[in-house]
């Protein structure tokens, strides 16, 4: 009989508590997957934790873990604000525990903290998971290397009718500034949880079999937390969104949120309204080159009627001066028979004493016309006289 | 055509003018033109310069109206 020596199965418990509690006086950040979870009635959340080995299924350690109502009040809300979601099985945790044994219940790890950056971290490590295969299977650049056309106003839309972030893009876009008109078709899909992604893509199914009739896809939804956005990481969404044969753009969130379907996208744009601005300033630039075009092109044309206009006015003054000597020289000629009815009036030389010689009436420029003892009329400024000729000598 | 018969009450132009004073002109040179023919030859030929004159001038200044215009 050893009974003597014996001790209770409580003693025993009680020396381990004592043991572990006095050895393992400090918290712990622990890292761990959460295998179940539930909340009692009473407000305590009672936890399953499990690590696995990497790249393992199976179970290498188990843990029981309490969150007591008071901390789980706080704990709560603070987790899912950060990271959007309920804390919920296979999710990986990093909490802070202290390790509690008891009699009744054995070892559990009373949680007093998590922190949600490392659940978040989780998803960063699987989306660079994602972009890694993408570019491997060669699909990262091929939607942005599509060719967008020149003023693209068929616009398919896929987004949830009731988001603020679509009311923002349609707003933004018709009533932009310039006036330019666009068609816009809404695909409408849940932008949000995990089925977000499939609905997504059966949007984009449809848009693809009417393709000929968009010029341009847009998926755009407002701001939301982390795990709501979380579904842009999708690899079969980022996929689908990199092959489609229509230029995707993308406005998902706010100014920080970069998701692998921005990435893919022929342009990632930071929010809804800043991809309306993205179409529009396609728009507001193609006007811009046509103004340009058709200001070159009046200059042109004043160009070059004004050359045309120079040649005018050279003829004209051509045709100017050779009518004003056409004028001068007719002037010439009058003038010219104004002297010679000067110089050849004889009456013009009567004034200056000269007299004209008549016979028979008619006027005589030589003497041979003359016979001694014949009669001769002299014409002078103030009268005649009536001559006989007497005699004649030649000069 | 207005301005033309306005000129010494004839109606003709610079064309007509021109013809008929080179004819007087030649007619007036010629010695066997009578002497009492003479005065109203000159009378005549000092009119029709004033119609040549008058009508050079006004095509003068058309000319240089069409051109400021």
């Amino acid at each position: 009989m050893r009974e003597g020596s014996s001790i209770g199965l409580l003693e025993l418990q009680d020396e381990i508590k004592e043991t572990l509690e006095r050895e393992l006086k400090r918290g712990y950040w622990v890292r761990a997957e959460i295998s179940e979870i539930k909340q009692q009635s009473t407000g305590h959340c009672y936890l399953e934790l499990v690590e696995r080995k990497e790249g393992e299924e199976s179970i290498s350690a188990r843990a029981q873990g309490i969150i007591w109502a008071s901390s789980f009040r706080m704990i709560r809300p603070y987790f899912s604000s950060t990271t959007g979601e309920e804390l919920s099985r296979g999710m990986k945790i990093l909490v802070k525990a202290q390790v509690q044994y008891t009699a009744l219940y054995g070892l559990s790890l009373i949680i007093s903290d998590i922190d949600p950056s490392y659940t978040v971290g989780e998803q960063e490590l699987q989306r660079q998971r994602t972009i890694m295969r993408l570019k491997e299977e060669g699909m990262f650049e091929m939607n942005s290397t599509l060719e967008l056309p020149a003023l693209p106003s068929k616009i398919a839309i896929i987004s949830s009718e009731n988001a603020a972030g679509y009311r923002d893009f349609i707003k933004h876009l018709h009533n932009n500034e310039y006036g330019f008109n666009f068609q816009t078709q809404l695909f409408s899909s849940l932008m949000q949880g995990a089925t977000a992604p499939q609905e997504i893509i059966s949007s984009l199914e449809k848009i693809a079999e009417r393709a000929d009739e968009f010029d341009l896809v847009v998926i755009v939804r407002g701001g939301g937390s982390v795990q709501d956005l979380s579904c842009f990481d999708d690899y079969e969404l980022a996929a689908n969104i990199a092959q489609f044969p229509i230029p995707v753009l993308t406005g998902i969130g706010h100014d920080h949120d970069f998701h692998i379907a921005d990435m893919v996208a022929f342009q990632g744009l930071k929010t809804p309204t800043a991809t309306a601005d993205f179409i529009i300033e396609i728009f507001a630039s193609e006007e811009q080159h046509l103004s340009y075009i058709l200001q070159r092109l009046n200059l042109a044309i004043r160009n070059r009627s004004a050359d045309e206009l120079a040649v005018i006015d050279r003829i004209e003054s051509k045709v100017h001066s050779r009518a004003i000597e056409r004028i001068s020289k007719e002037g010439y000629k009058v003038e010219l028979l104004v002297q010679r009815i000067k110089s050849g009036n004889p009456l013009t030389l009567l004034d200056k004493g000269y007299a004209v010689p008549l016979l028979n009436g008619k006027r005589i420029k030589s003497v041979e016309s003359l016979a001694e003892g014949g009669d001769l009329i002299l014409i002078m400024a103030d009268g005649k006289i009536e001559c006989k000729v007497e005699k004649i000598s030649k000069i | 055509m207005k301005k033309k018969e306005a000129i010494k009450g004839e109606g003709i132009g610079y064309r007509e003018a021109i013809e008929e004073l080179e004819k007087l002109v030649v007619k007036i040179e010629d010695p066997s033109t009578n002497i009492e023919e003479i005065a109203p030859l000159v009378k005549r030929s000092m009119e029709l310069t004033e119609i040549c004159r008058r009508e050079l001038g006004r095509y003068k200044e058309e000319i240089d109206k069409l051109q400021t215009n």
